[in-house]
């Protein structure tokens, strides 16, 4: 016969966990030992009192929490299913995108100097335009289309000194000035 | 035909919600807010604050109930929400100590605690969760969310970002405590007497 039971017997026996090998000997062996027996009822009856909520709530709490809901809401108005992350981002993406463009052709008419393709400066300044533009359309795209300010703004900032990068990178390449 | 409220499945509740039948909303609250309640006052301590947190959870799972999944089970979304609410409540008020380990329990099986006097149902109740109130934090919590709510082990350790091993260490202590310390408040007649009532 095996030994009385362990607490983590009791534990698994009334999780319903207990491997069915080892259930078969805990079966076993209560049926023939009373204090193991009474130890597993008492154990499951303090669980159960233990799993029953210990405080009820006021009738009016459903209320209060729905005031609270449609006063935030009409009553047409449901939760929006949640767009996936493509469709919530293309708008902002095209128009973004749709603004550099424009700001690139209008940038490089004004840097280009007149009647000249030759000189290689008027890249950089339009360059320049373009990422202080840029900078300043997507911080406050940012603000206008969500409450994420400081990522988009680190976005920003991040574009700007990139581009700033190449910048510079271009302007030593075609170095203003020099015949 | 309409269906009763009681008897609409969750989802179904969930699609009308969604639907833009805000107020069906009502019924998600009333099928959980006790034990929703069970959880924060055992985190919060109090009556009052668990109340405006439970509010402000369901507001909240509200708000996001468009993107719970609905393979998942709504209960346990809905005590996540309420958990990182209370947590964000704690951490207003001071450092949590959430993560603190208690005092070694011993685990042994112990015959001579069984309890003294004995009671059922509501008062049984009421000594259990008495006893589960003297349980240390980091023990009622863990203990509330298996117990009262119906989490599993893993679901746990995902909510409270605890190691599995914490959990289920949490969980067998606590019931170790929670049967020492009932077993304290009562004798062994009375004991004898719930065996055989349970017998029956």
């Amino acid at each position: 016969m095996m030994e009385h039971l362990t607490r983590n017997d009791f534990c698994e026996y009334i999780d319903g966990t207990l491997d069915p090998e080892r259930r078969r000997l805990v079966d076993a062996h209560i049926e023939g030992c009373e204090r193991c027996a009474g130890e597993l009822r008492l154990s499951d009856a303090i669980e159960r009192a233990a799993g029953m909520p210990p405080v009820s709530v006021s009738p009016e709490f459903t209320d209060a929490v729905m005031m609270k809901i449609l006063a935030a809401r009409p009553e047409s108005a449901a939760p929006r299913p949640a767009q996936p992350a493509r469709r919530r981002f293309a708008l902002p993406v095209a128009v973004g995108l749709g603004y550099l463009t424009i700001l690139v052709i209008v940038g490089m008419g004004a840097g280009a100097p007149e009647g000249s393709g030759g000189d290689g400066g008027w890249i950089g300044e339009s360059i320049g335009f373009v990422t202080r533009h840029a900078a300043l359309f997507t911080s406050l795209l940012s603000r206008k289309l969500s409450g994420g300010e400081g990522g988009v703004l680190t976005l920003a900032l991040m574009t700007m000194i990139g581009i700033a990068a190449i910048d510079s990178l271009i302007g030593k390449k075609t170095p203003r000035g020099r015949t | 035909m309409e269906k009763r409220p009681a008897a609409m499945q969750e989802n179904e509740i969930i699609t009308r919600v969604l639907a833009g039948e805000t107020r069906a909303f009502a019924l998600l609250v009333d099928r959980h807010k006790e034990k929703a309640m069970a959880l924060a006052v055992r985190m919060l301590g109090n009556r009052e604050d668990a109340e405006e947190a439970l509010q402000d959870a369901f507001i909240r799972a509200f708000r996001s109930l468009a993107r719970f999944e609905q393979k998942a089970k709504f209960s346990t979304w809905l005590y996540r929400i309420v958990f990182n609410v209370c947590y964000s409540v704690l951490r207003v008020r001071g450092p949590v100590v959430f993560e603190s380990e208690p005092e070694y329990v011993p685990e042994r099986f112990v015959e001579s605690d069984r309890p003294d006097t004995l009671c059922e149902g509501a008062e049984l109740q009421k000594i259990v969760h008495e006893a589960i109130d003297a349980l240390p934090s980091a023990y009622g919590t863990v203990f509330t969310l298996y117990m009262v709510n119906e989490m599993s082990y893993d679901e746990i350790a995902e909510t409270t970002g605890l190691p599995i091993n914490t959990v289920k260490t949490r969980i067998f202590r606590g019931r170790a405590l929670l049967r020492s310390a009932v077993a304290g408040r009562f004798n062994d007649a009375a004991a004898d007497d719930l065996m055989v009532k349970e017998k029956r």
